[in-house]
């Protein structure tokens, strides 16, 4: 029985210290983590909306949508979506211009086939879609205006039917705006 | 030269990844490109080396009967003192190897070393032993990342691009290159670490 008692206070001395330890990490790194974490935010809407120097978020319609602002002009919104890829979710974010234009998309996170769906998470993909309205946001081979990448025509057919619904239920939700 | 030697011992000897073959699940799971394969194994370098040197301070102190569990929570401590910290000062090395890092807990080359080596030995030749292992583990990880990336896709893009160097892929050199796809699934991991195993066993036959 003290045998036990012993062993037990050893590991509760132990696991104590690393607690502190670990808390104090933790409340140390805590402001510098949410500091990074929302520039890396700002930096990602700044990519999406070029020029764009404030961003509100602000219900349009029934959903939520980061609005950017320019000399307390609103140049455009932000919408994130989900698609379904070849090997799971897709999460999608989009930016574009208050007529429903997009300016830009970025892929927050993804698990498709590293190698051929990845590709279409990266830049000379994503490119393509800037300047896009929502007839030409369909694959090339649908009669749109977007190049599959190759040997992955799933991804890439998720990835542009998302950006397509972003901007439709952004048109959609605008509609009372006007 | 004790410490030397013990340092050497985890580069070749016995390499954790292709003699001891611990850690597998890393070493298969996160070698599809190359730059995935070193940045884990840097990671986990560091861990093994805090790790045994935090371990072998305190082997006179930590009762017998429950090393195990203290090993862990001292294992599982530095990996989550390493994420906090890589996460606030460094994100953009956090960008990088940030869904790796929590997984070095479940990496039983740590626990071993801290088990074979740490809980026996005094600090410099634990210190000693953690380097040369981790060292091991991140050559062993890099090559086969390097082996599946380039045969699997032609090209070692992501690691030339993060060190600025111009572009290496098999297309320029001969061509035309078709990607052997399967060098980076899932079933590829296995067989590449089977033919670097045997390749291995075939180097070191005569010593």
């Amino acid at each position: 029985m003290r045998e036990v008692m012993k062993l037990g206070l050893a590991l509760l001395a132990i696991c104590a210290v690393a607690g502190l330890a670990l808390g104090l990490t933790y409340n140390i790194t805590l402001p510098r983590i949410k500091a990074q974490e929302e520039a890396a935010r700002q930096r990602l809407y700044r990519d999406l909306l070029p020029g764009a120097d404030v961003f509100k978020e602000v219900t349009i319609g029934s959903h939520k949508y980061q609005t950017g602002w320019q000399h307390g002009q609103r140049i455009g919104v932000i919408f994130t979506v989900t698609g379904k890829g070849y090997g799971g979710d897709i999460v999608i974010i989009v930016g574009m211009d208050p007529a429903g234009r997009v300016t830009g998309v970025s892929i927050l996170s993804q698990s498709e086939t590293p190698g051929l769906g990845s590709k279409a998470a990266q830049p000379p993909f994503l490119r393509q879609y800037a300047g896009k309205s929502t007839e030409e946001l369909k694959l090339r081979i649908d009669g749109g205006k977007i190049d599959a990448v190759t040997a992955a025509t799933i991804t890439s057919r998720a990835v542009t039917s998302g950006v397509k619904s972003a901007v439709d239920q952004y048109l959609h939700d605008s509609e009372g705006l006007k | 030269m004790r410490p030397v030697e013990d340092f050497s011992n985890g580069l070749f000897r016995e390499n954790p990844t292709f003699r001891l073959i611990l850690g597998m699940c890393p070493a298969l799971a996160v070698t599809t490109a190359a730059i995935n394969g070193l940045g884990m194994g840097l990671a986990t370098t560091f861990v093994l080396v805090c790790s045994n040197t935090i371990i072998s301070l305190l082997r006179k102190v930590i009762p017998e009967d429950i090393r195990i569990p203290a090993y862990i929570v001292v294992i599982s401590s530095f990996v989550t003192v390493v994420q906090l910290v890589m996460q606030g000062f460094t994100p953009e090395l956090y960008g990088v190897l940030g869904i790796f890092v929590p997984l070095i807990v479940v990496n039983c080359i740590i626990l071993a070393r801290a088990e074979a080596f740490a809980g026996k030995y005094d600090v410099v030749r634990s210190a000693a032993d953690g380097l040369g292992m981790g060292l091991g583990f991140t050559w062993a990880l890099t090559l086969l990342g390097a082996a599946r990336e380039v045969i699997g896709t032609g090209s070692l893009s992501n690691a030339y691009q993060m060190f600025g160097l111009p572009q290496f892929s098999l297309k320029i050199i001969y061509g035309s290159y078709d990607p052997a796809l399967i060098t980076i699934l899932a079933p590829g991991a296995f067989i590449m670490l089977g033919l670097m195993i045997g390749l291995m066993n075939l180097l070191t036959k005569h010593h």
